[in-house]
C-alpha cells in the first residue's frame, strides 16, 4: 500500500512542529526517516496514525483520506510499533501481543485460536516465544521492543510504522529487527537515529530538520558527509568497509575538522 | 471462571447466613425457606405455621434487604474503583478520586444538617446523589483541555475539589446540633443499615447498566493500560471510551453512595485483590471484581452487625479493619508481581 504524506503541517500549542512535509512511500517500499531530536520525526508518523490531526495538508493510505477511515479500519491498515509503552497495571507478553488483534473484534469475546496462533507465531518472529508468558513489566528495555514490534505484527496491517525501534536493542537485535522488517511484505516506515542502520536497510531515507523535509531519496544520495554536516552538526566522513563492499559513516565533533590529523575512528580523542 | 463460580457459590450462601444471624432466632434453613418462599409463588412453608411472622420479618424485611445492599455497594463500589483505576491509570485511584464521595457528602450533610427544604425538598439518598454527580462533573469539566480528558489533571482537579467539599461538610458538622453529628459520622463512614426492599432498586439498575457498558469494553480497557497512543494505534476511541467510563463509574458511584453512605476501602482494593489473582485482563478480572467486591462487602456488613452487638459498628470501620491486613498480606505473596506491584 502507499503511502503520501501531502504538504503536512502541524501546529502544538500554537506552534508550527511540521512545515508542508511531502514525502511519498511507494509499496513495499521501506523508508527510513531521519532527523536531529525534536525534528518531527515522531509528529509525522503520528498523523499517520491519527494521535496527530494535521493543522494543513493530507495524510493518504492510497486514495484514502486516513481522517475519513474509521479508527478500526486505520488499526487494522497501519500496524504501529511505539517507543515505550507505559503500563501501570502490568499485562503478560501474550497479552500484549494479543491486543495488536483487537482492530479485528469487538470489544469483548475470547481470543480465537487464530489470535494465539498469530500471537504465537509474531513472537516466533522476534525470537521472543520464550517469554509468552512473563509479565511485560518485568522485562528488559530490548527485550519490551522486541515483544512491541511482535505485537506490531500480530496487527498485521499492510503499513508497518515505527518508532525508533531499535534504541534499546543490542547489535545483533538491531540487525535482527532490521532483517525481520527487510523481508516483511509491507510498506515501512521508520524513525531511526543510526544512519549507518538506515544507508543499509531502507530503500529510500527521508531526512527531517526543524519541521521541514530537507531530502528524500536513496540512502547514497541523500546521506553525504556534507548534508549531515548541515543537519546533525557532526563531521561525517565514509570510510570504506571492505567485506561489505560498501562504506561506512564516521562521526566526529564538527570542531574536530580543524585538526588535520587523521584518526582511526569517529570517535572524539580521548588526550 | 472457577474462581467466579465459586464467588457466586458464597454469595448464595452468604445470603442465607445473613437471614440467619441476629437477635430474634431464625435457623440457617428457615432463612433459606422464607427467602425462597418470598421468591416463589405458593411455596407450602409459608402458611402452614411453622415460622412466626417476627421471623419472617426479621429475614425478609430487615436482614435480607441490608445484605443484599451490602453485596450491591460492595459489588458497585469494587467495579467503579477498576474503572477509575484504568481512567486515571493509577493504581491508587478509587471510586472517589474525582471527589464524587466528597460531593455526595455535601449533598447529604445539607440534608442532615439543614433539612430537605435546603436542597429543594430532596430525599437525602437524592440530594447525595445530585450532588455526586455535580462532583464529577464539575471534575471533568476543570481537567478538560482541548476536549481531552489528561488523567493527571482530573486527579488533581478531583483531589481539590475533593478537599473544598470536605471543608464544607466539615463546616455543616461543627456548627449543627450534637445529634446530627451522629448522623453525618454514620454517613460519612457508611452503613447498610437502613436498607429496604424499595432502597435496592437504584443502586442494582445502576450495576447492570455498569456491567453492560463496561462488559463490552473490556478489550478496549485493556488496550487502554499499556497507554493512550498505544491504544489509538489499535483502534480505540481514547477520548469517547474515557468519557463513557468516566460516566458509568459516577453514577455508579453516586447510586451507591446515596443510599449506603462513603464506604471506603472496597473500591480500592478489591480491583487489586482480583489482578492479583486472575491478571489485569479485563475479560476475567472484571467478573472477578464485582463478585468479590460483593461478597467481602456482605462478610463484612455481617461482622459489622454481630461482632460488638447489639452496638453496630460503621461499615467503613470494618471494611479496613477487615481488609487493610488481608490486601497487605496478599500483596507480599509472591503473585503480586502479576498485578504490577513491583514497580
Amino acid at each position: 500500500m502507499r503511502v503520501d504524506f501531502d504538504a503536512v503541517s502541524v501546529e502544538l500549542g500554537g506552534r508550527e512542529v511540521l512545515h508542508r512535509v511531502s514525502l511519498s512511500v511507494e509499496s513495499g517500499h521501506f523508508v527510513g526517516l531521519l532527523g536531529p531530536n525534536g525534528s518531527g520525526k515522531s509528529t509525522l508518523l503520528r498523523t499517520l496514525y491519527r494521535v496527530r490531526t494535521p493543522a494543513g495538508g493530507q495524510v493518504r493510505l492510497d486514495e484514502a483520506d486516513v481522517l475519513r477511515m474509521r479508527r478500526r479500519e486505520l488499526a487494522r491498515t497501519v500496524s504501529v510499533m511505539l517507543q515505550e509503552t507505559s503500563s501501570e497495571f502490568d499485562l503478560t507478553v501474550l497479552e500484549v501481543v494479543l491486543l495488536g488483534r483487537a482492530p479485528y473484534h469487538g470489544s469483548f469475546g475470547r481470543d480465537t485460536a487464530v489470535d494465539l496462533r498469530i500471537a504465537h507465531d509474531a513472537l516466533r518472529r522476534v525470537g521472543s516465544l520464550d517469554l509468552v508468558d512473563r509479565m511485560v513489566g518485568e522485562l528488559s528495555g530490548g527485550q519490551k521492543q522486541r515483544v512491541m514490534l511482535a505485537r506490531a505484527l500480530a496487527q498485521g496491517g499492510p503499513v508497518l510504522v515505527l518508532d525508533e525501534p531499535t534504541n534499546h536493542l543490542d547489535i545483533a537485535h538491531q540487525l535482527e529487527l532490521m532483517r525481520i522488517v527487510g523481508t516483511l511484505d509491507c510498506t515501512v516506515i521508520a524513525a531511526l537515529h543510526d544512519l549507518n542502520l538506515a544507508s543499509a536497510h531502507c530503500d529510500e531515507v527521508a531526512v527531517l530538520n526543524d519541521g521541514r523535509l530537507v531530502a528524500f531519496g536513496p540512502p547514497d544520495d541523500v546521506l553525504t558527509p556534507d548534508l549531515v554536516r548541515e543537519i546533525f552538526a557532526v563531521d561525517a566522513r565514509y570510510l570504506p568497509d571492505p567485506a561489505a563492499d560498501r562504506a561506512v559513516l564516521a562521526f566526529g565533533h564538527l570542531d574536530d575538522i580543524v585538526t588535520p590529523l587523521p584518526r582511526r575512528s569517529g570517535h572524539r580523542p580521548t588526550g | 471462571m472457577i474462581l467466579s463460580v465459586a464467588l457466586g457459590i458464597a454469595l448464595a450462601a452468604l445470603i442465607v447466613v445473613s437471614g440467619a444471624v441476629g437477635t430474634v432466632e431464625v435457623g440457617v434453613l428457615d432463612a433459606a425457606r422464607i427467602t425462597l418462599g418470598h421468591l416463589l409463588p405458593n411455596a407450602p412453608w409459608m402458611s402452614d405455621g411453622s415460622l412466626t411472622v417476627l421471623q419472617d420479618q426479621a429475614v425478609w424485611q430487615f436482614r435480607l434487604p441490608r445484605a443484599i445492599l451490602a453485596g450491591l455497594a460492595g459489588a458497585g463500589l469494587a467495579l467503579a474503583g477498576a474503572i477509575m483505576q484504568v481512567v486515571v491509570r493509577n493504581p491508587l485511584a478509587d471510586p472517589y478520586i474525582l471527589g464524587v464521595s466528597s460531593g455526595a457528602s455535601v449533598g447529604a450533610v445539607l440534608v442532615i444538617v439543614l433539612g430537605s427544604a435546603a436542597v429543594a425538598g430532596l430525599p437525602l439518598s437524592g440530594a447525595a446523589f445530585v450532588g455526586a454527580l455535580l462532583a464529577s462533573a464539575l471534575v471533568a469539566v476543570l481537567a478538560q483541555q482541548g476536549g481531552r480528558l489528561p488523567p493527571t489533571r482530573m486527579i488533581l482537579a478531583g483531589v481539590a475539589l475533593g478537599t473544598l467539599f470536605s471543608a464544607i461538610t466539615s463546616y455543616l458538622t461543627i456548627t449543627t446540633d450534637a445529634q446530627n453529628v451522629v448522623s453525618v459520622v454514620f454517613f460519612l463512614l457508611g452503613s447498610v443499615s437502613a436498607a429496604t426492599m424499595a432502597s435496592l432498586l437504584p443502586p442494582a439498575l445502576a450495576i447492570l447498566l455498569a456491567c453492560l457498558i463496561v462488559g463490552t469494553q473490556a478489550r478496549s480497557m485493556n488496550a487502554l493500560l499499556t497507554g493512550d497512543e498505544s491504544a489509538t494505534a489499535l483502534g480505540v476511541q481514547v477520548n469517547r471510551l474515557r468519557a463513557l467510563l468516566l460516566v458509568v463509574a459516577s453514577l455508579l458511584t453516586g447510586a451507591i453512595v446515596s443510599v449506603s453512605g462513603g464506604i471506603g476501602f472496597v473500591g480500592l482494593v478489591i480491583p487489586h485483590v482480583a489482578r492479583i489473582l486472575v491478571g489485569s485482563d479485563h475479560r476475567r478480572m472484571l467478573p472477578v471484581t464485582v463478585l468479590g467486591g460483593a461478597v467481602f462487602l456482605m462478610i463484612a456488613d455481617l461482622l459489622a452487625r454481630t461482632v460488638a452487638a447489639p452496638t453496630e459498628i460503621p461499615l467503613g470501620i470494618l471494611t479496613a479493619f477487615v481488609g487493610a491486613p488481608f490486601f497487605l498480606w496478599l500483596m507480599r505473596r509472591g503473585a503480586a508481581s502479576r498485578a504490577g506491584f513491583d514497580r
